[in-house]
């Protein structure tokens, strides 16, 4: 297991990162959100000992992260980095071989990760000849082909087309099947919600939320309803406790200040009987990311 | 494990990089232009057109007989009654020069198209031929002229503080000059092998690969694999300059070039070679480590000229003080700067060669250098590890002085 343990970086005056403090199962994953240069690339270089905390510890399994367990830790950077001149083979195989696999058993895990994340180009193909998607593939099997047992990605999403970040989303699933811990940042919240199991929330280095994300969504109440029927906005703002009102596809969204006004909204749209949608959930990861980042910028001026 | 990750990162880096055609290019240009130096003076020696040349002598049988007596004297001689016959021979290219003299002095009136004669050579001969002409007029006779005239036979045998050594001057010289032509190989190697490193690292710091190796090895692991690395492509540069000297030794030892080289190699005293090896050794592993440690500070590769520049500089130092050594065997700065890390490897061995240093002297450098390279290596480390994650905007000086500054602080 992971523990970070009031984990604080300081630079100069300036705190990124604030008495952060977390735990990571094995099989467990964490979703890191926050704006740019709300404290998530600094978490992960103090777990990495890029960087020296300024105090707090992060240990596994009770105790430092030495070079035994460095071998079984892979890592995605937020800027991709890969030999341009070289073969996929051979720094595919130059990385396992730091993380203690032998040679002739990336090679063949190689083949098979190229197969499975259907990866266009042979492994003796250079990477400066692979398409940008292809290459962040390759990248994404550099830091899984030894079968990590704790994972960090740093937006690993990013720069991906929709059929890449569901291909990259299912294989981060199976490693967490296979026990792996993984961390990981998103700016795709609905990605976050699908993957994590937990989540922590940073706005300027502090935690702001953290929890399991349908608990913390929770939190906050239902106060969002999707509605298609058969009404005008005149007729719904009428309803007191509708805090905002906006077109949505097909239908309106309806930010309600109380869940209660709930009731009050089905009453009034099925007076005349069937309505073909009405849905009333708690706030979207979104939702809830764009309030506190809002909420921070007012508390900031 | 670090054993095996550090074989690794070796490994990688002398693979990667011997297949290269910048290596190769840096390892075989010397030896194709050596080739190319000697095929051309083959080819021009070969094609040349040049023939004795023939010089008219006018009424004087005696200069005639003494100018074809002389060996040295590379010309044919002709016998001419008359100025005018000559002279029109010349006008007619039948002959390349005339010579005339009168009361001992001498007249030459050459062809601008003719062969070249050698001025030396004949300005000798009639020296002789008109010494000879005195000696006659005095009446001393040949014999005694050739006791007058035999140069003093001078035995040197030269006191050091390494003691007598008989021959000395051959082999102080034979010394100093494999130390002066080992100052070019060494600047050509150091420049060369501190370009090569400093690519290495700033490549993977300006590209991140640093971040995905480092999440894998510590820092240590990085810094000396890759001065291994390259260190053992410098050590395969070298061993295939030996193994070429070698082969020519054996296969061309005919060849005049080559032969000078033999003759002069022969005149090296091999302790001196041993020990200066071992200096040269060790001050590439100390600027190799410098490099590493200045390269670290690099954000991306255009940078690396404006990093390396100074270490550089600082071997052009003590390339440039080897020249001055020879005749200042009491210069106190020349003297202390020989012991200095990162000046001594060319400045001790040019100091041993000419015996202004003993081989305790040489051994005390080495232990310096040696010094230098444990302390630069364990507190560089510090400065490395700082740096090759961090990427700071601004000038790459200001970035270097900050970094040295850390150098020696506790970490």
């Amino acid at each position: 297991m992971i523990e970070i343990t009031e984990l604080t970086k300081q630079f100069g005056t300036k705190t990124a990162v604030n008495h952060l403090n977390m735990t990571i199962k094995p099989g467990e994953v964490m979703g890191l959100i926050g704006q740019n240069g709300a404290g998530k690339t600094t978490t992960f270089r103090m777990i990495l000992d890029f960087i020296e905390a300024t105090s707090g510890t992060v240990t596994w399994d009770g105790a430092k992260i030495d070079d035994v367990k460095r071998q079984k830790l892979g890592f995605l950077p937020e800027e991709r980095g890969l030999y341009q001149k070289a073969s996929i083979e051979n720094q595919i195989l130059y990385f396992a071989e730091l993380h203690g696999m032998k040679k002739a058993d990336a090679k063949i895990a190689l083949r098979d990760w190229m197969k499975r994340l259907n990866v266009v180009g042979k492994p003796e193909d250079k990477v400066q000849s692979l398409s940008k998607g292809n290459a962040q593939k390759i990248q994404l099997i550099a830091t899984v082909i030894f079968e990590p047992e704790f994972l960090i990605l740093d937006e690993p999403f990013s720069g991906l087309d929709p059929v890449n970040t569901e291909l990259m989303m299912q294989e981060i699933l199976n490693l967490k099947a296979q026990g792996a811990m993984i961390i990981f940042s998103s700016h795709d919240m609905a990605g976050v919600e699908k993957l994590s199991d937990k989540l922590t929330m940073l706005r300027h280095g502090n935690v702001v939320l953290q929890g399991e994300p349908n608990a913390l969504r929770e939190q906050f109440g239902r106060t969002e309803i999707y509605l298609e029927a058969p009404i005008s906005d005149t007729e719904l703002l009428q309803i007191p406790g509708i805090a905002q009102l906006e077109h949505a596809g097909n239908g309106r969204k309806l930010h309600l200040s109380d869940p209660a006004v709930g009731k009050d909204v089905f009453n009034l749209v099925t007076q005349t009987g069937y309505i073909p949608v009405f849905a009333q959930e708690p706030p979207t990861l979104d939702t809830i990311f764009r309030r506190e980042v809002a909420a921070g910028e007012q508390n900031h001026a | 494990m670090r054993k095996k990750q550090l074989f690794t990162v070796i490994k990688q880096t002398f693979k990667t990089r011997i297949k290269t055609v910048g290596y190769w290019m840096l390892v075989l240009t010397p030896i194709l232009l050596l080739g190319a130096m000697g095929g051309i003076g083959w080819l021009v020696q070969a094609t040349q057109s040049q023939a004795q040349p023939e010089i008219g002598i006018v009424q004087n049988q005696t200069l005639s007989q003494h100018l074809k007596g002389d060996q040295a004297l590379d010309a044919i001689i002709k016998d001419y009654p008359t100025d005018q016959a000559a002279k029109k021979d010349l006008s007619a290219e039948k002959l390349d020069a005339v010579l005339v003299e009168k009361d001992q002095k001498f007249t030459l009136t050459k062809r601008a198209d003719g062969q070249n004669i050698d001025d030396n050579s004949l300005t000798a001969s009639l020296t002789q031929f008109n010494t000879a002409q005195r000696a006659q007029q005095l009446q001393v006779d040949s014999k005694t002229l050739d006791q007058l005239l035999a140069p003093p036979k001078i035995d040197t045998h030269v006191q050091s503080q390494k003691g007598v050594n008989a021959n000395g001057d051959n082999v102080n010289g034979a010394n100093y000059g494999v130390t002066i032509v080992l100052g070019i190989l060494i600047f050509t190697f150091l420049s060369s092998y501190v370009g090569m490193i400093a690519q290495e690292i700033a490549n993977e710091k300006s590209s991140r690969i640093m971040e995905i190796l480092l999440a894998a090895t510590s820092p240590g692991v990085q810094f000396f694999g890759k001065i291994g690395g390259i260190g053992l492509l410098a050590l395969l540069h070298g061993a295939l300059y030996l193994l070429c000297g070698l082969v020519g030794a054996i296969w061309l030892p005919k060849i005049p070039q080559v032969k000078t080289v033999l003759d002069t190699l022969q005149g090296v005293d091999w302790t001196f070679a041993g020990i200066t090896v071992a200096i040269v050794l060790v001050s590439i592993l100390l600027y190799m480590v410098l490099t590493a440690i200045v390269a670290a500070m690099v954000n991306d590769l255009s940078q690396v000229q404006q990093a390396v520049a100074p270490v550089t500089y600082l071997s052009i130092i003590g390339y440039a003080l080897t020249f001055l050594v020879n005749g200042q065997s009491h210069n106190m700065f020349l003297n202390i700067m020989s012991y200095v890390p990162f000046f001594s490897q060319t400045l001790m061995p040019a100091r041993l060669g000419l015996q202004y240093a003993t081989m305790g002297d040489a051994w005390i450098a080495l232990g310096l250098e040696l010094v230098a390279l444990v302390l630069l290596g364990t507190f560089g480390l510090n400065v490395y590890k700082q740096n090759v994650l961090t990427y700071r905007e601004g000038n790459i000086t200001k970035s270097a002085i900050l970094s040295l500054k850390n150098l020696f602080k506790r970490h």
